[in-house]
C-alpha cells in the first residue's frame, strides 16, 4: 500500500522534474548573445518587468496564431491550449530556468526555450 | 452607507482646516507657495470627495480616500463610468450576457479578476445539451421538450426548480442555433449516447482543445468583432446600492486601485460558483469533499455568495455539487476505464469498495467516503475492447498505470498487497461463475459480466474530484436574483454556475454550458427592456 500510495505523492512532484532548458543560460543571455540590447524588450523604464506578448510577437511569429501553427507539431501545442493566449512570460523566463506553465497542473514534456 | 461616507468626509474637512492652521506667513513668498500647496491638496481632496460620494461610499472606501489623498499621485484617485449593465466574469455566461446586451443596443462592460477567461468553462470537455436545435433536425433526429423536462427533474431528484427547467427546456433549442449562426460554434457528428446523454449532446468541435477552450475563444472573439470592453486583471469586489437598495454598480479592484462602475440597467453576476473556495466548500458541504481534488478552475471562488449575501438574496442548493473521477497529478481524466461495464475496483488495501456498475460519477463520488485516501485504482483484463485506447490516452499524459500478464504481477507492480489482490479477483470471478456477484461484499450488478482472465492486465489509478458547485443565490426566469422573500432584488442578475435553482444532486451532462447560454440571453434582454422602460420615463 505504501508503494500504492508513493506513485499519488510521486505524482505530485512530477512537474518539478519534467521543465528543462539549456543548463545555466537563460533566455535573457542568449538574446544578448544575438546583440539585443536590454531596452529592446524591456524598454527604458526602470524598474524593469517581463515584457509583455506584443513586444515578444513583434520578433517571434507576429501573432498568436502564426507562433501556434509554428509549434504545431509539438504534442501538446504550447500555444493553442484550452487555457488560452497566456502571456509569453508565463513560461518563458528571462533570468531564470523557463518553466512550461501547464505542468501546475499537468505532466507534459515540452521543452520551454 | 451614507453615514459612513460623512464620517469619513468629516474627517478630512477636520485635516485640511487643521493643516491651513499650520500655515506659517514668514514672508509673502513662502505663503503664496504654501497657499499653491494647500489649494493643489484641496483641490485632490475635493477630488477624492467627490469620487467617494458618487460611489455611493462605505466605510472602506473612506479609508480608500483618505489613503489616496496622502498618496503622492493624486492622479491615481478612483474614476467612475456608466454602462448600460456591468457583468462580472467573462466565462460562458459572462460573455454570452455581454454578446447578447450589446446586439440588444444596450452599452455592457465586462469584468474579470484574472488575466484571461479562467473559469471552469475552459476545462470543460465541451458539450451543450439541448432539443429542438436545427442541427439535430437536419440530423433527422427529434428530441422533444418534454422528455428532456422529465430527465432533467428525474436527474435532480425532482429537486431542480420547475419553472427554471421549464424555461431551459422552451429556450435551449434557439440558444444552441445562436451559438451557431452569431458566435460560429461547430458540432460534432451527434451519436447515440448512453441516458440521461441520449440523442441531445452536441459535441463542440474543439479543433484540438477542449469544446470549453474553444467555446470561450469563440464567444472572446465575437466580443472584441464588436468592440465589448472586457477589463481583465479587475476584481469585483462588492455591489453598490442606491437608496432603495437597488444595484447600481460594482466596485473593483483593478491594476490601478477601486473603481467604481455604475450601471444603468443591472449587474449580472456571471462568476462561476464556489468550487475553489476552501471556506465555503467547508461550510457549505463539508466533511471530506471540502478536501477532494479539483477538476476545473482554480479560480472559481464564490463571488457570487459573497457578492449577493450582504443583499439578503435567497440563497438555494448550497451543499450541492457534481463530483467526477481524476487523477490530481496530472489532470487525466480516467472516466473511460471506469464505464465500461467491466473490470473492479480496489482500494490500496487492495479490497473491492463499490459496486462496480454504478455510473463514474457514483463511483467517483463515493470514492471519498469509503476510503480514507481517496485514492482507488480500477483492474481491468484485456477482454475491454478500449484497453489500449486508455494506455494511448495515460502515456501522453505521463500518467501513471500499471501492466503486467498476470494479477500478482499486477499488483506487484502497482504496490499493492498482493494477496488480498488475488483474492479480490478470484472472489469476483468465482462468484461469477456461481452467479453469485450481487451476494458480494459490496454486491457487482453489471448487467452483462465477464470474467477477469485474460492477460496483459491493467490498474488504472483514480480519484474522486470537484466538477463545479450547484449552489448560489437563487433566479427567476428573468435570470434576476431573489431575495428570502421570493421578491426580485431590482438591478441584480445571475446567470450559469453563479446561479442557483437550475441543478440539484446530478445534471444531465452539457446542460451547464447550455444553461449559462440560455440565462446570459435572458438576463441581457432583461436588462435592455429595463433600459427601454427608462429611456422612456
Amino acid at each position: 500500500m505504501k508503494n500504492a500510495l508513493t506513485v499519488f505523492a510521486l505524482l505530485a512532484m512530477n512537474f518539478v522534474f519534467t521543465s528543462s532548458s539549456m543548463a545555466d543560460e537563460h533566455l535573457a543571455d542568449r538574446h544578448r548573445k544575438l546583440q539585443v540590447k536590454c531596452a529592446s524588450c524591456h524598454g527604458e523604464t526602470k524598474p524593469f518587468t517581463a515584457p509583455k506578448m506584443d513586444k515578444c510577437l513583434s520578433c517571434h511569429g507576429g501573432s498568436y496564431e502564426k507562433l501556434a501553427s509554428k509549434t504545431a507539431h509539438t504534442h501538446p501545442n504550447p500555444h493553442f491550449t484550452h487555457i488560452g493566449d497566456k502571456e509569453c512570460s508565463s513560461c518563458h523566463k528571462g533570468h531564470k530556468e523557463s518553466q512550461l506553465f501547464c505542468n501546475d497542473c499537468h505532466a507534459f514534456d515540452v521543452k520551454v526555450p | 452607507m451614507d453615514d459612513a461616507f460623512l464620517a469619513g468626509g468629516g474627517q478630512l474637512t477636520a485635516q485640511l482646516e487643521h493643516s491651513e492652521l499650520q500655515i506659517s506667513t514668514s514672508n509673502e513668498h513662502e505663503r503664496a507657495l504654501h497657499m499653491e500647496q494647500q489649494n493643489s491638496r484641496r483641490e485632490m481632496i475635493k477630488k477624492c470627495l467627490a469620487v467617494a460620494a458618487t460611489a455611493g461610499a462605505a466605510g472602506t472606501l473612506s479609508n480608500t480616500v483618505l489613503s489616496t489623498a496622502n498618496a503622492k499621485e493624486a492622479n491615481t484617485v478612483s474614476t467612475i463610468e456608466t454602462f448600460d449593465l456591468i457583468i462580472v466574469g467573462a466565462g460562458t455566461g459572462g460573455l454570452v450576457t455581454a454578446i447578447e446586451a450589446y446586439d440588444q443596443g444596450l452599452k455592457p462592460l465586462l469584468i474579470e479578476k484574472m488575466d484571461l477567461p479562467a473559469g471552469n468553462s475552459i476545462y470543460a470537455l465541451g458539450g451543450v445539451c439541448a432539443c429542438g436545435t436545427r442541427f439535430q433536425k437536419e440530423a433527422g433526429i427529434d428530441a422533444n421538450k418534454e422528455d428532456l423536462f422529465t430527465d432533467m427533474m428525474a436527474v435532480s431528484a425532482g429537486q431542480a426548480d420547475p419553472a427554471l427547467t421549464r424555461t431551459y427546456v422552451e429556450q435551449v433549442g434557439g440558444a444552441v442555433d445562436w451559438l451557431q449562426d452569431t458566435v460560429g460554434l461547430k458540432f460534432l457528428k451527434m451519436i447515440q449516447m448512453p441516458y440521461p446523454f441520449l440523442n441531445r449532446l452536441h459535441r463542440i468541435d474543439g479543433g484540438g482543445i477542449t469544446g470549453g477552450g474553444k467555446l470561450i475563444r469563440l464567444l472572446v472573439a465575437a466580443c472584441k468583432k464588436r468592440n465589448i470592453p472586457l477589463h481583465f486583471n479587475t476584481k469585483a469586489v462588492e455591489l453598490i446600492t442606491d437608496s432603495s437598495m437597488s444595484v447600481s454598480g460594482v466596485r473593483a479592484l483593478t491594476d490601478n486601485g477601486l473603481v467604481d462602475f455604475k450601471a444603468r440597467g443591472g449587474v449580472v453576476i456571471a462568476s462561476g460558483g464556489f468550487s475553489a473556495n476552501s471556506e465555503m466548500l467547508t461550510a457549505y458541504v463539508g466533511g471530506v469533499m471540502a478536501k477532494i481534488p479539483l477538476r476545473g478552475s482554480p479560480y472559481v471562488t464564490g463571488e457570487n455568495i459573497s457578492l449577493a449575501k450582504p443583499l439578503f438574496a435567497k440563497l438555494v442548493n448550497l451543499d450541492q455539487f457534481h463530483c467526477g473521477p481524476i487523477l490530481a497529478a496530472t489532470h487525466v481524466n480516467p472516466a473511460d476505464a471506469l464505464s465500461n461495464g467491466h473490470g473492479v475496483i480496489l482500494d490500496l488495501r487492495g479490497k473491492r469498495i463499490i459496486d462496480e456498475s454504478n455510473t463514474y460519477v457514483t463511483k467517483a463520488r463515493l470514492l471519498p467516503v469509503v476510503t480514507p485516501e481517496n485514492k482507488a485504482y480500477i483492474l481491468l483484463d484485456s477482454r475491454w475492447a478500449k484497453a489500449e485506447h486508455m494506455v494511448k490516452k495515460f502515456t501522453e499524459s505521463n500518467s501513471p498505470f500499471f501492466q503486467d500478464n498476470t494479477v500478482e504481477g499486477l499488483a506487484n507492480k502497482v504496490g499493492l498487497p498482493v494477496d488480498a489482490v488475488i483474492s479480490s479477483v478470484n472472489g469476483y470471478n468465482n462468484a461469477l461463475k456461481d452467479n453469485k456477484l450481487k451476494e458480494l461484499t459490496p454486491p457487482c450488478s453489471y448487467k452483462t459480466p465477464e470474467p477477469l482472465d485474460r492477460p496483459p492486465y491493467y490498474a488504472f489509478p483514480y480519484e474522486a474530484g470537484m466538477t463545479a458547485t450547484f449552489g448560489g443565490p437563487k433566479i427567476n426566469v428573468s435570470a434576476q436574483v431573489v431575495n428570502m422573500e421570493d421578491r426580485p432584488i431590482n438591478g441584480l442578475y445571475a446567470v450559469g454556475n453563479a446561479a442557483g435553482g437550475l441543478f440539484f444532486k446530478d445534471y444531465i451532462g452539457g446542460s451547464q454550458l447550455a444553461g449559462a447560454t440560455v440565462f446570459g440571453r435572458i438576463a441581457a434582454r432583461h436588462i435592455a427592456q429595463i433600459c427601454k422602460k427608462a429611456n422612456k420615463a
